[in-house]
């Protein structure tokens, strides 16, 4: 091993070496060498002793830092129920987008875009976006099951602007009209002025499961890792995060002003939740918004740059009130960014 | 395959919450983040599960609490935590001894290198030198020597947060 015993003034154990002993991190040989010397050494035993207490100790505090109570585990069939129903939603995914072709798909729409209707309509929440010196877009409907908490970006909400708190429902019993504006501004300095989000009821969230955020870019790169897939040169409008519950990658639906005055939305996560997205709307058949081909990206790693973890693979759609060929162009920019 | 994945589940799942919740800081978060972590080890059927199995769980935790800090300050309105957990067994002035004590833990963990808290804590859950030194990128002979450093660290960071509580109380 290290020679510790042999060399002239350095003739005691190491204390790393006290902790492996200790530790019982060393092989068979080393530890009769550290036992032989430890009998005959009084510092050496007093090193091993204090490394002992401290050891314990740690392990003491530690134990501190536990929780207060864990849940039993559920069942391991549970587990595996869940395990078995992320895979078929994404081979049903995978076969799906080979059907058509792997490219780009899209439910577009005619008109002023996804924001105007359907989406969210029975969906987990929906950003509800006010602006001044702007140019009306359609109405857009809000169905609320359950009660309903809203969220006020507190750093974006213009002082002119009415407060959005005073909205506050307990519960939206049927249909909230709200009329959306979008800004009028110079395709780099769009800003929203108030933004509010409106979280889903459990209900909803059972469907969907997770809340919505609204994020600002550095908020939403952060919880990206720096890699938000938008569409190059146009101007950001709003960023929705919906949070994995399980840690895995977030669903991130970035819209963005094309220069035609449409909305465009490039929606892009784990494949089963953007497939569950676009089934909503493509089960909704409002045929208002269209999407782009859903196109798989790479996969993506998590990682400190020593070990990395596969996310899985990941899959992006651009929606908007544009013919499907513009939409797949804009997707397909996209993915070759990436 | 399973049965192994199964035998693991029942033997470290505990230790995974407990290694999961020193990063989160929130034991119902943990404990889903530890579900989800074996769930990825159906999917991937590691070869040595157990080392996989924490790997895994602190890159969710490093996720997760990058994602965490951004939200703190992103949504003022949300942070309605869940209420602690009631502990029956416990009395008021336990409950708060034991929240202090740990938060003084919490408090020391947070002094020490992110490497070498992640050595101490990956020990704590019961991984072999080899196991963390694979994860860590450390050569397996460097986690004595992190250990012994970690380990007193911890205690001298908690012992100076301690003398300092007990000496603004007597004043
Ligand atoms: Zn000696």
């Amino acid at each position: 091993m290290t020679g510790w015993m042999q060399e002239n003034d350095a003739r005691h154990i190491p204390e790393d070496e006290l902790h492996a002993y200790l530790d019982q991190a060393l092989s068979r040989s080393q530890c009769v060498e550290i036992e032989c010397h430890l009998a005959e050494c009084r510092r050496c035993q007093i090193d091993r002793d204090l490394a002992a207490a401290a050891r314990d100790r740690t392990t003491a505090l530690l134990a501190e830092s536990a929780p207060r109570r864990i849940h039993a585990p559920p069942p391991f069939a549970t587990l595996v129920a869940r395990h078995e129903a992320q895979v078929t939603a994404r081979r049903t995914w995978i076969v799906r987008a080979r059907r058509i072709g792997l490219a780009a798909a899209v439910l577009a729409a005619v008109g002023a875009g996804w924001l105007s209707r359907g989406w969210f309509q029975s969906g987990p929440s929906a950003p509800a976006t006010v602006a001044q010196n702007s140019i009306e877009v359609p109405q857009r409907t809000l169905v609320a099951a359950g009660p309903v908490q809203l969220v006020v970006d507190s750093a974006k909400v213009n002082p002119d602007t009415p407060r959005s708190e005073s909205l506050q429902p307990a519960v939206v019993p049927a249909v909230v009209r709200t009329s959306t504006r979008l800004a009028r501004q110079a395709p780099d300095a769009a800003q929203l002025n108030a933004e509010v989000t409106v979280l889903s009821s459990d209900e909803e969230t059972a469907a969907l499961p997770g809340l919505w955020y609204q994020l600002d870019w550095q908020q939403a790169q952060a919880e990206t890792g720096d890699n938000l897939a938008r569409i190059e040169g146009l101007p950001i409008l709003d960023i929705q995060v919906q949070r994995a519950s399980n840690g895995e990658r977030p669903l991130v639906v970035i819209s963005q002003k094309h220069p035609s005055g449409r909305v465009i939305r490039t929606v892009e996560g784990p494949i089963d939740r953007v497939q569950d997205l676009v089934d909503r709307e493509a089960a909704r058949g409002s045929g208002l918004v269209k999407a782009s081909v859903p196109s798989l990206t790479q996969p993506d790693y998590l990682g400190d740059g020593t070990t990395a973890t596969r996310r899985g693979l990941r899959i992006l759609a651009v929606l908007g009130a544009m013919a499907p060929d513009s939409l797949n162009a804009l997707a397909k920019s996209i993915e070759r960014r990436q | 395959m399973t049965d192994e994945l199964e035998r693991l589940y029942k033997t470290t799942y505990t230790a995974v919450v407990r290694f999961l919740y020193r990063k989160v800081w929130d034991a119902d978060r943990a404990e889903d983040l530890a579900q989800e972590v074996f769930i990825r080890a159906m999917a991937h059927r590691p070869e040595k599960p157990r080392a996989w199995v924490f790997a895994v769980a602190a890159n969710l935790a490093r996720d997760e609490a990058r994602a965490a800090v951004r939200r703190k300050k992103h949504l003022t309105l949300l942070t309605n935590d869940p209420l602690p957990m009631s502990t029956p067994d416990l009395s008021a002035d336990e409950v708060m001894e034991y929240d202090e004590r740990k938060a003084g833990v919490t408090e020391a963990l947070e002094t020490l290198s992110a490497r070498d808290r992640e050595v101490l804590l990956l020990w704590d859950a019961g991984m072999s030198y080899p196991e963390i030194a694979e994860q860590t990128g450390l050569a397996v002979g460097a986690i004595g020597t992190t250990l012994a450093r970690a380990r007193k660290r911890l205690l001298d960071a908690y012992d100076r947060m301690d003398a300092g509580k007990r000496r603004a109380a007597h004043s």
